[in-house]
């Protein structure tokens, strides 16, 4: 085309805005197809097999919104108290401080192991995803009104808050906001039991301010210092519920965002979300992390009046979203970095095996997404800053254990330290070192590590991480529960192309470039060929060759997309 | 021809790590860096959390010192005098012995104009060096990397051992490495799938230009992935035979701070084309409680960079690299009733080694002309980083600070 055709065009296109060739942008029309299906999936959920994807671009759009806005009623996890069941004990007066330590001591333990339990309950909903959008915003508000295990130290608290985030996860902000300030974990994680007239602790009242309703640039250090007032008394038991202390409350009348009263936490609350600020925040919140990206001005207004005209309720601004056209815009799908969860979690149900859901927990946490100890208050950073040189590795790293590609003596850098000509150490880490970890205690911290272990036992943690998590594997006497051989045999495909079209729409959630495929195709019929195979693939050496070819495939970039 | 090179490279893997590096032999024959020093290098070390300076750098003798701490007060007679009026923390021992060597800058009252008393923000302010914070781009060591390094080195120059990398090093075009651990930092395949694996970084579609605007981001995104793939392979390979093959007759302490920096040291001392290098010490967050656990954060620090500097002080590579230690604010000058501090403004920042003209910078704080009850900044920490990336790098600073800062005169 000549510049003057394309001038041409474009001034036509110009005068005839809503003409066939060009629509309007206000009558875009959300195109259903797999690609879009399974994008929706992929963010409001954990992803989607191809089988599963097929059935719902039958359905249409509007019957899997509903079906996934959806409520489920599923039973919550079932939680004991230990720590504070040993406080409450009458006869802790009673006993000697050796005897007290131990007892406590021995509570502390049980309930660290009561969090792993809970994690691993946690990670097993995501993967069966009977209710995936609930766990998606679950997991939402895990990162946006954040607290953590390692400073709570209380797993019923934190158990507690995650119950009152997947019970609310599509329900009111209103109530979530009111509620979280009255949450002994966050009580505790952001130091609001210390806060007390005369002696106020701002840590609350500028995290709920800055990251919790307002954002950045929204209030001035004076409504903090006010807001912190009004906090001031909001604490909780030794045993663990919530509690108004009066006698440490500010009764004084304080000034936040130009509301003056004797205001407590609820009124803290009410001045919050009457703020016009505060449902383009949220909204904003939700939609960059549904979209991975800024929303745009204007749509972002559109969605702040949507939840601030319906108070707050989430329900019609996720149902709204899931069925804009810009949620399906070019830019968006395919486009983000998916977690380090929904890659794992993503893998396991799109391989259709099944793993002990600790794997997940831990192999989650070695890539930056330590559920239940986000980083800092702030959340997780997400997108791209989930991918290092160092953590794309390990992901390809972990899906080949999952796929058996990995073992152990992968692991030994014996053979390799020897090729360089260095003195090998006896043993990375010790067995001590090794079992706290089993035990799931958390990372230790640089001041809690003065005790001595081996010199380059902190250094090769990671490495030895990865051993201990294929010793449990090992331990569990874990197979992968994949047979590709047999799944493609039954599909009759033949052809390199149609094999490694297989494996790439059954193992990633997006559509690869044509010369990812072309590198791929031309990969696997050199390997098929030295291997001395057929087109028909035999159990053993076929079915290795697919578990290799696929391991690759989910250490490609394209797997890391969603 | 360079791809090839490469790739040749890759397929010899750890025989010839770490001899050629990140950096291109044409680019460094071509000489275009004129005001640029080749062989010197920086660490720098993230104290997180937000540093209780006043337990740091102890105003010992200032009534206003011990009236507003009681229990984070570090005893007066426990302090390691500087002079009359400061001294450092009793745990800081082997800075003391530094200090005396004429090996320590000690910049007091560093900050900047308005600070929040975020961590967020001030860490980004601190990262990008500007008042925007991260919506003003990438961090200032990734700019750093850009601006001075890029035409010598085909890949970023920035490497942070540890965690998660802080934004300082971030940078969208050139992605820093980053690594917790050099002996797991590698890919474990199958050799035939490892080939396609290294093969699939070469940025397949710069042959194979994406023509589908259907997918656009999805394209963007994968090119960004598949250049950090390549990264990911090439610093494999060098950064496991550097840290192999390092021997040194120093002894680190057994935290992951010595070890990071025993890392670092290995890096640096392999002839690897990596410039800049970053870590962070954690939990320095000390609403309450402070005084167990700062105590035990300052030996950490003090035996790990002890270490560090002594290592670093028996070669040429070694002394030709400035360490900087900071943190994202110091804390309230008055205690709270937690026995603990609260996120407070200006706080001391150390700057060591060989090629560093020890002594006072900046100027310290008043402890009761207060600013909203925190130390007011007398110094710019862009004075410091002018200083690194001018004089110590002879690189252009308005670059990459985005603003003219005189830099202090911490370097010989």
């Amino acid at each position: 085309m000549t510049e003057i055709q394309v001038a041409l065009l474009s001034s036509l296109a110009l005068m005839f805005p809503a003409s066939a060739q060009e629509p309007a942008e206000t009558e875009a029309k959300l195109e259903w197809d797999a690609r879009a299906a399974e994008h929706l999936f992929n963010r409001a959920g954990f992803g989607a097999r191809p089988a599963e994807i097929r059935r719902w671009v039958e359905a249409g759009p509007e019957a899997l919104v509903e079906h996934l806005l959806a409520p489920r009623g599923s039973e919550p996890f079932y939680v004991e108290d230990p720590e504070g069941d040993v406080e409450r004990l009458r006869e802790m007066r009673k006993v000697s401080g050796d005897e007290r330590r131990r007892l406590r001591q021995l509570a502390r333990q049980k309930d660290r192991r009561q969090y792993q339990a809970f994690l691993e309950w946690w990670v097993e909903r995501l993967i069966t995803a009977d209710d995936p959008l609930r766990e998606r915003m679950t997991l939402f508000w895990h990162g946006l009104l954040t607290s953590s295990f390692q400073t709570v130290k209380r797993s019923r608290w934190m158990i507690d808050q995650n119950q009152l985030f997947r019970d609310n996860a599509t329900g009111s902000y209103a109530t979530l906001l009111k509620a979280i300030l009255k949450d002994p974990a966050m009580l505790r994680y952001l130091d609001n039991n210390t806060n007390k007239k005369g002696k106020p602790n701002e840590n609350l009242a500028r995290e709920v301010m800055e990251l919790f309703s307002l954002g950045e640039g929204h209030y001035t250090e004076s409504d903090v210092k006010e807001a912190a007032r009004a906090l001031t008394g909001h604490s909780f038991q030794p045993g663990g519920t919530y509690r108004f202390f009066a006698r440490r409350h500010d009764y004084g009348p304080k000034d936040i965002l130009g509301a003056r009263g004797r205001h407590d936490a609820s009124d803290l609350a009410d001045i919050l979300l009457a703020q016009e600020q505060c449902a383009r925040y949220i909204a904003g919140r939700l939609i960059h992390y549904f979209e991975g990206v800024e929303p745009e001005a204007q749509r972002l207004e559109r969605y702040a009046a949507l939840l601030r005209d319906g108070g707050y309720e989430l329900e019609p601004l996720l149902r709204t979203l899931f069925l804009d056209p810009d949620f399906y815009r070019e830019d968006i799908i395919g486009a983000r970095v998916a977690s380090p969860i929904d890659f794992l979690v993503g893998s396991m149900r799109r391989l259709g095996t099944r793993i002990r859901p600790q794997f997940v927990v831990l192999g989650a946490a070695m890539l930056g997404e330590r559920l239940g100890d986000p980083p800092n208050v702030k959340g997780w950073e997400g997108g791209e800053a989930w991918i290092s040189t160092s953590t794309l590795m390990m992901r390809g790293n972990l899906v080949g254990m999952v796929l058996g590609e990995v073992e152990t003596e992968d692991l030994d850098d014996r053979a390799e330290l020897e090729l360089l000509a260095v003195d090998v150490p006896d043993d990375p880490a010790s067995d001590a070192t090794d079992e706290a970890m089993m035990q799931g205690e958390p990372m230790m911290s640089d001041t809690e590590q003065m005790v001595p272990e081996s010199p380059r036992s902190a250094e090769q943690r990671k490495n030895s991480e990865l051993t201990r998590l294929l010793r449990g594997l090992d331990r569990a006497g874990y197979r992968p529960r994949v047979h590709f051989a047999f799944r493609i045999g039954k599909l009759r495909l033949r052809t390199d192309e149609e094999v490694v079209d297989y494996l790439l729409d059954e193992l990633l959630a997006i559509e690869p470039p044509a010369e990812t495929r072309a590198m791929l195709v031309a990969h696997f019929a050199r390997e098929r060929e030295d291997a001395g195979l057929g087109r028909k693939l035999p159990r053993g050496s076929g079915e290795r060759l697919l578990r290799r070819v696929a391991h690759l495939i989910l250490s490609l970039p394209e797997a890391q997309l969603h | 021809m360079l791809l090839t090179d490469r790739r040749d490279l890759l397929r010899g893997g750890l025989s010839l790590a770490g001899s050629l590096a990140f950096t291109s032999p044409s680019a460094l024959a071509a000489g275009r860096f004129l005001g640029e020093r080749p062989g010197r290098r920086a660490v720098v070390i993230q104290l997180s959390g937000g540093n209780d300076g006043l337990s740091a750098v102890v105003p010992y003798a200032d009534d206003a010192y011990g009236a507003a701490r009681k229990a984070t007060r570090v005893p007066a007679k426990s302090v390691l005098r500087l002079d009359d009026y400061r001294g450092l923390h009793p745990n800081l021992k082997r800075m003391r012995k530094l200090w005396d060597a004429g090996g320590l800058a000690i910049v007091e009252g560093v900050g900047y104009p308005d600070a929040p008393r975020s961590h967020f923000k001030s860490l980004e302010v601190w990262h990008t060096a500007r008042a925007d914070g991260r919506s003003s781009g990438d961090g200032w060591l990734g700019r750093l990397d850009a601006s001075a390094f890029s035409a010598a080195a085909r890949s970023s120059t920035v490497v942070h051992v540890g965690r998660e990398a802080p934004y300082s090093v971030y940078s969208i075009a050139r992605p820093a490495i980053s690594l917790e651990s050099p002996t797991g930092y590698k890919w474990l395949g199958a050799a035939d799938e490892a080939v396609a694996y290294r093969m699939a970084g070469e940025r397949l579609d710069e042959k194979r230009e994406a023509t589908s605007s259907r997918n656009s981001g999805r394209d963007a995104a994968i090119r960004r992935l598949r250049g950090l793939l390549d990264d990911a392979n090439e610093s494999s390979a060098q950064i496991r035979g550097a840290v192999a093959r390092y021997r040194t007759p120093v002894e680190y302490p057994r935290t992951a701070l010595g070890a990071g920096l025993h890392d670092i040291a290995a890096m640096i001392h392999s002839g690897l084309g990596a410039r800049v290098f970053s870590t962070t010490l954690g939990k320095f967050d000390t609403h309450a409680q402070q005084k167990n656990r700062h105590d035990g954060l300052m030996q950490v620090l003090d035996l790990a960079l002890g270490s560090f500097v002594q290592d670093l002080a028996r070669t040429e590579a070694g002394r030709d690299t400035a360490v900087i230690v900071f943190s994202e604010f110091g804390r309230r000058v008055k205690e709270n009733a937690s026995a603990g501090t609260d996120h407070g403004k200006a706080g001391p920042v150390f700057v060591v080694g060989a090629g560093v003209k020890g002594g006072l910078y900046g100027e310290h704080p008043s402890l009761t002309e207060l600013d909203e009850g925190d130390l007011a900044f007398t110094t710019d920490f862009r004075s410091v980083y002018s200083a690194l990336v001018g004089d110590w790098f002879g690189a252009d600073a308005s670059v990459v600070l985005g603003g003219e800062y005189a830099g202090l005169p911490l370097f010989g």
